[in-house]
C-alpha cells in the first residue's frame, strides 16, 4: 500500500514539474523576455511603470541569469501563489482567475459525475444484455457521441435552443445574477444551468466509458467466481451487482486518470461556445492578446488541477481494491 | 414409484446445446445417469466431452447461448419431494434454495473461483445467511467452523483474508468450505484437483473422502484422471461427445470395460507394472470439431471395432448388461 | 460414407487455402465480413477522392469574396424540367429590405439557369502539375459566381461548397501527416521501450503516463498561439501538424510496446534467436510483420483524434489561419450564435467532420478485429 502511494505521489509531483516546464516554455516562446512585453503592454494600457519597478521585476524573475535559474525563480514565485499581473485587466492574475478556476472545477466535476452516472448503468446493461436491441442502440449512440467533438455538440445545442426554443442556452448564471455576490439563490441558479454544459462536455467521455465498462464487465462475467456465486444460490441480479460489477468497477475508476484531462481540455473550448465563465475564454483571450504570463499560469493551474484529481482517484482506487491495499512492498 | 427407493439425482436423456452464430454445439446430447444417496459417482472423459456442462445443467447455471433443450433432472429433495430441475425457473426461489443449499459446487480453478475483491469469509457467510436463518455473528461462527473442518489453520484469522493471500491448496480447501457451508446432500466437484500439485491433490482428495464419511453426502466427481476415479469412486460414468457411452460400478469399469472407448481410455494410462520403454497407447484420431459431429455413434471414426453401415448410420442407445453395468455400443446389440 | 469423405475433402481444401494465405489476405478476408467497416472504407475512399480532385469539384475560386453575396442561403437544384432531365437553378437577386436594411435574397423562378457538366472555369493544376480549367459543374448563360450557391455563402460572400472541397483537402491531409509523425515517434519509442525494456522502458513509460495525464487542448493552444504571426500558411500548417502529433504519439507507442512485450515471449521468436538470427532480422523479419496489422489498426483509430484536434484549434482561431481553408477555419464563422441563427448552413462543415471521424473509427475497429486472430 505504501509502495503504491509513494509511486503515485512521486508520479504526481513529476507530472506537475513537467507541466510547469511546459508552461514556462510557453511563456518564453514569444520573442523578447516577458517582462519587456509585460511592461510594454502595461504602458500601452496607460499604466506607468517606473524604472525601479522594472529592475525589481527583472531581479525577481532573474532575467539576466541562465534559463534554469529563471525557471526556478519563476517556479518559486508560482509556489508562493504569486502569479503576477494580468496585463489586459491590470489586476493580479490571482484575482482574474480566482472564481473562474473554481467554476472550471465545478463544470468539470459535473461532467465527470454525469459521465459516470450514465456510463455505469448503461455499460452494465450493455454487457449483461449483450447483442440485445438496447445494446445496439447504446453502442450506436456511443459511436455518435465519440464522433462529435464537444464544441460541435455545443454549437448544435446552442443552435437548436435558439432556433426551436428561442432560448439562449449559454452561460452558467442568469444575466441578473452573473455579477452578483455568491448567495444561495446564485448557487441554485448555477445548478439549474449546469446540466447542459455537463452533458455537452461529458458525452464523448461517456461513450468511451460505456465501451470500457462493457468490455471490462464482459471479461469479468466469464470468470469462474461469477459461476460459483451463482452456484451458492444467489439471485442473478445480486450475483452480477455484488461480484463482476464490483470487480469491473476498479479499472473503471482508474479511467478518471484519462477522463479528467480529457474533460478539462474539452471544457476550455466548450466554455467558449457556451460562454461559460470558466478559465477557457480567459485563456483564449490571453493567448490572442499574447499575454503569455497569464496564459502560462492558466495552463499550469489546469494541469495541477488535473493531477490532483487523478491523485484523488488513485486514493479512491486504493480504498476500493484490496489487491492494491494489501500489496506488500 | 416409492420415493424412498429413488436415487438422489437422476439425469434422464439430458441435452444441453449452445446456439452460436457458427452453428449449434451439442455439448450434452442425451446423457443419462443416477447418483444414489451417499455415493461417489465419477464422471470421466476427455476435455470437451460435456462433463462440466452436465454439472452446470444440474445446477441450472448454464450460460447463454447455452440452453437445456430436452431431458429431465430429477432431484430427490430433503423434503421428500421429487422435482424435475429442468422445469424450474433457473433464477426462481425453489431452484435457488436447492443450489448452494442442497447441492454444492467446487470448481477447478481455486484462484478465480473467489472474487478478488471480497474476503473468503464474506463469501462463506453470504452462503450461510442466504440459506439459513441465522444472525451474522452465528453465520460467522459457522463459517469459521467450516474453514476449520476443511483443515485451514487459524480459521479465525484466515476468514478475513482475500483469496489471493492464500496458497493454492488452502484456496481449494476454502472453496470446499464454501460449498459445504450449508451441509449439502450432493457435492459436485468439477476437476477439483487439476490445478493443484500432486501432494496437495492427494490431501484434497483425502479431505473430500473424510468429509463424505462424516456427513454421508453424495459426491459427483468430474475428472479426466482415471487414477482419481479408481481411488475415490463407487460408480463411474464415461462420457464421450456429450453422451454416456458406458456406466457401471468402478470395479466393473476398470476390470471388465465393454465400450471400445472405455477400453482405449484405460489402455492409455501409463502403468508402473508395464515393462519400461513401451510406447504409450493413444486413441487414434482426435475429438471431432463440435460443429460437425459424426453421424451415428459419435465414437465410430476413432473406433477400432466399428461396423460399417451400422455404427456410422444409427445411433446406439445405452442398454443395461447383466448387473449394474450399461453400455451404448452395437457390439452389445444396442 | 462417400458423402462424408467428400465433405472432409472440401474442408481440408478450405483449410489449405487458409493455411497458405498471407497475413494480409487473412486480414482482408476477416475485414470483408465487417459490413459497417466496409461501408466506412468506401466513405473514406470517396473523401480522399475529394482530396485529390478538390479544385475539379469546386466550381468557383474559394477565395472569391463579394459583400453583395454575403450569407446567401443554399440554393435548391431542380433536376427535371417539363418531365425531361435538365438540371437547373433559379436566378437569385439580392436586395436590401427598405425597412430593416437587412440583405434579403429573392429567387426569380422566371430566369432559369441550366447546369452544365465538365465545363471551363477558374484555372488550376490537377494533381498539382497538369494545368487545366475543367470543372465538374458549371452554368450556362450567366457568370457562375453570381448564379450557383449549392451550399450557400459565408459572411464574406464566398461559396461554401467550393470552400468545403478545399477544406476537406486540408483537414484530411493534416490528419494523415500528423498521424505519420506520431507513428514514427510511437513506433520508435514504443519499440525501444518494448524491445530493450530496463531503464529506457521505465523512462519512456513515465513520459507517456505524464503526457497522458495532461489536458492537451490548453497546451496545444499555448503552443499554437506562440507561432509567429508572420509565418506563411505552409509553415503554420507544418507547425500545427507537429504540435498535434507531439502530444498524440503516446497511444501508438503503448500499442507497439505491448506487442513487442507479447511477441518477445513467443516461441517463434525464441526459435529465431536459437537458430542465430541477428537482432535486426528478428525485429524486421519476424516481429514487425506479425504486429503490422495492429499498428495499421491503431493508426487508423488515431487519425480521427488528429482531425478533431486540428478542427478545434482552427475553430478557436489558433490553428490554421485564413487564407488557409480547413473544416475548423470554416466553422470559425459559426461561433457567433446570432450569425448561426440566421444562417444555419454555416454549420454544414460539421457533417463531413462527423462522417470522417465515424468512418475512421469504424474502419479502425474493423481492422483491429481483423488483425486479432482470436477475435
Amino acid at each position: 500500500m505504501l509502495g503504491y502511494l509513494v509511486r503515485r505521489l512521486a508520479l504526481a509531483v513529476v507530472t506537475i514539474i513537467a507541466i510547469s516546464i511546459l508552461s514556462f516554455i510557453i511563456i518564453q516562446l514569444p520573442p523578447g523576455d516577458f517582462v519587456t512585453t509585460y511592461i510594454a503592454t502595461m504602458s500601452a494600457g496607460g499604466a506607468t511603470v517606473s524604472e525601479a519597478e522594472v529592475e525589481a521585476l527583472r531581479e525577481q524573475y532573474g532575467l539576466n541569469q541562465p534559463m534554469i535559474v529563471q525557471y526556478l525563480k519563476w517556479a518559486s514565485q508560482m509556489l508562493r501563489g504569486n502569479f503576477g499581473m494580468a496585463m489586459e485587466w491590470n489586476r493580479p492574475v490571482k484575482d482574474v482567475i480566482g472564481d473562474r478556476l473554481a467554476l472550471t472545477v465545478v463544470v468539470s466535476l459535473a461532467a465527470v459525475i454525469f459521465t459516470w452516472a450514465v456510463a455505469l448503468p448503461i455499460g452494465i446493461y450493455s454487457a449483461v444484455k449483450r447483442y440485445s436491441i438496447g445494446d445496439y442502440i447504446f453502442t450506436f449512440i456511443g459511436f455518435i457521441g465519440l464522433a462529435i467533438p464537444g464544441f460541435m455538440l455545443a454549437l448544435i445545442v446552442m443552435y437548436v435552443g435558439f432556433r426551436y426554443f428561442n432560448a439562449n442556452i449559454g452561460g452558467l448564471f442568469s444575466p441578473d445574477l452573473a455579477d452578483a455576490p455568491w448567495s444561495w439563490a446564485k448557487f441554485k441558479d448555477m445548478l439549474a444551468h449546469l446540466p447542459i454544459p455537463a452533458v455537452v462536455l461529458g458525452l464523448s467521455g461517456t461513450a468511451q466509458l460505456i465501451r470500457i465498462m462493457r468490455s471490462n464487465l464482459l471479461d469479468e462475467l466469464r470468470k469462474p467466481y461469477v459461476m460459483t456465486a451463482r452456484a451458492r444460490g444467489l439471485p442473478e441480479t445480486r450475483v452480477i451487482l455484488k461480484y463482476p460489477v464490483r470487480v469491473a468497477l476498479n479499472p473503471f475508476i482508474s479511467t478518471i486518470g484519462y477522463l479528467l484531462p480529457y474533460i478539462v481540455s474539452g471544457s476550455i473550448i466548450v466554455s467558449l461556445v457556451l460562454s461559460l465563465p470558466t478559465v477557457g475564454p480567459l485563456l483564449l483571450k490571453a493567448l490572442i492578446a499574447q499575454d503569455m504570463f497569464l496564459a502560462g499560469t492558466i495552463i499550469l493551474l489546469l494541469g495541477v488541477m488535473t493531477v490532483i484529481g487523478t491523485f484523488i482517484s488513485d486514493l479512491l482506487l486504493m480504498w476500493v481494491d484490496p489487491r492494491i491495499r494489501l500489496e506488500r512492498r | 414409484m416409492n420415493s424412498h427407493n429413488m436415487p438422489l439425482l437422476s439425469v434422464r436423456n439430458l441435452r444441453t446445446y449452445f446456439f452460436q452464430d457458427e452453428g449449434t454445439v451439442k455439448a450434452v446430447d442425451g446423457a443419462s445417469f443416477d447418483i444414489q444417496e451417499g455415493q461417489t459417482l465419477g464422471v470421466v472423459g476427455e476435455s470437451g466431452c460435456g462433463k462440466s456442462v452436465t454439472a452446470r445443467s444440474i445446477l441450472r447455471i448454464v450460460e447463454p447461448p447455452g440452453r437445456i433443450v430436452a431431458g429431465e433432472i430429477l432431484w430427490h429433495g430433503a423434503d421428500g419431494e421429487v422435482r424435475d430441475l429442468v422445469k424450474l425457473d433457473a433464477d426462481g426461489r425453489i431452484m435457488r434454495s436447492i443450489r448452494g443449499r442442497e447441492i454444492g459446487l467446487v470448481f477447478q480453478e481455486p484462484m478465480t473461483s473467489f472474487s478478488p475483491v471480497h474476503t473468503v469469509g464474506n463469501q462463506i457467510i453470504e452462503a450461510i445467511r442466504l440459506h439459513m436463518r441465522v444472525s451474522t455473528a452465528e453465520a460467522r461462527r459457522r463459517a469459521i467452523e467450516a474453514l476449520r473442518q476443511v483443515g485451514i489453520p487459524q480459521p479465525e484469522r484466515r476468514i478475513d483474508d482475500y483469496a489471493f493471500q492464500l496458497s493454492g491448496g488452502l484456496r481449494q480447501r476454502a472453496m470446499i468450505a464454501v460449498a459445504l457451508a450449508c451441509d449439502p446432500r450432493l457435492l459436485i466437484a468439477d476437476e477439483p484437483t487439476t490445478a493443484l500439485d500432486v501432494t496437495t491433490q492427494a490431501q484434497i482428495l483425502d479431505l473430500l473422502r473424510n468429509l463424505q464419511a462424516q456427513r454421508g453426502m453424495a459426491i459427483m466427481l468430474i475428472t479426466h484422471n482415471l487414477g482419481v476415479v479408481a481411488e475415490m469412486c463407487d460408480h463411474v460414468v464415461v462420457m464421450y461427445l456429450g453422451q454416456v457411452v458406458e456406466s457401471g460400478p468402478v470395479d466393473a469399469i476398470f476390470h471388465n470395460a465393454q465400450h471400445p472407448y472405455t477400453r482405449a481410455l484405460l489402455r492409455s494410462i501409463p502403468s508402473i507394472e508395464a515393462p519400461s520403454r513401451v510406447k504409450l497407447h493413444t486413441i487414434t484420431g482426435s475429438i471431432p470439431h463440435p460443429y460437425n459431429r459424426p453421424a451415428g455413434c459419435p465414437f465410430h471414426p476413432r473406433c477400432p471395432d466399428r461396423i460399417r453401415g451400422l455404427c456410422d448410420v444409427r445411433e446406439p442407445a445405452l442398454r443395461a448388461l447383466d448387473g449394474e453395468q450399461s453400455v451404448s455400443c452395437f457390439l452389445y446389440g444396442a | 460414407m462417400v458423402e462424408q469423405e467428400i465433405i472432409e475433402e472440401t474442408t481440408t481444401e478450405a483449410e489449405e487455402k487458409i493455411s497458405l494465405a498471407t497475413a494480409g489476405q487473412l486480414m482482408w478476408w476477416r475485414f470483408r465480413k465487417h459490413k459497417l467497416a466496409m461501408a466506412s472504407a468506401v466513405v473514406l475512399i470517396l473523401f480522399y477522392l475529394v482530396v485529390i480532385f478538390a479544385p475539379f469539384l469546386a466550381y468557383v475560386d474559394p477565395e472569391l469574396s463579394e459583400a453583395q453575396r454575403s450569407l446567401m442561403p443554399p440554393q435548391p437544384i431542380h433536376w427535371f424540367r417539363d418531365g425531361r432531365f435538365e438540371p437547373h437553378v433559379y436566378a437569385v437577386k439580392g436586395a436590401r429590405d427598405p425597412k430593416t436594411f437587412k440583405r434579403v435574397y429573392v429567387t426569380d423562378p422566371e430566369t432559369i439557369i441550366p447546369l452544365r457538366f465538365f465545363v471551363h472555369g477558374f484555372p488550376y493544376k490537377l494533381f498539382g502539375v497538369i494545368p487545366t480549367d475543367r470543372h465538374l459543374l458549371g452554368v450556362e448563360g450567366a457568370a457562375i459566381e453570381e448564379s450557383l450557391f449549392i451550399m450557400g455563402t459565408d459572411l464574406n460572400g464566398r461559396d461554401l461548397f467550393s470552400r468545403l472541397m478545399f477544406a476537406t483537402r486540408t483537414s484530411l491531409t493534416i490528419g494523415l501527416l500528423a498521424v505519420a509523425i506520431s507513428l514514427f515517434l510511437g513506433v520508435l519509442l514504443g519499440g525501444i521501450s518494448g524491445y530493450f525494456s530496463g531503464t529506457a522502458d521505465i523512462i519512456i513509460q513515465r513520459v507517456i503516463e505524464i503526457l497522458r495525464s495532461l489536458p492537451t487542448i490548453p497546451l496545444w493552444m499555448g503552443l499554437a498561439a506562440a507561432l509567429p504571426g508572420s509565418w506563411s500558411v505552409q509553415q503554420v500548417y507544418l507547425a500545427i501538424t507537429v504540435i498535434i502529433s507531439l502530444l498524440g504519439w503516446t497511444e501508438l507507442a503503448r500499442v507497439v510496446r505491448g506487442r513487442f512485450l507479447t511477441l518477445r515471449e513467443e516461441d517463434f521468436i525464441t526459435a529465431a534467436e536459437l537458430v542465430g538470427c541477428s537482432r535486426s532480422r528478428i525485429i524486421f523479419r519476424h516481429m514487425v510483420p506479425s504486429f503490422l496489422s495492429h499498428i495499421i489498426a491503431a493508426t487508423t483509430l488515431a487519425i480521427p483524434a488528429m482531425i478533431i484536434s486540428e478542427t478545434s484549434l482552427s475553430f478557436l482561431g489558433l490553428g490554421l489561419r485564413p487564407p488557409a481553408i480547413s473544416w475548423g477555419v470554416l466553422l470559425e464563422q459559426a461561433q457567433n450564435i446570432q450569425a448561426l441563427a440566421i444562417s444555419p448552413w454555416l454549420l454544414t462543415p460539421v457533417v463531413p467532420v462527423i462522417l470522417a471521424v465515424l468512418a475512421f473509427n469504424f474502419v479502425g475497429d474493423g481492422l483491429r478485429d481483423a488483425a486479432d486472430p482470436y477475435g
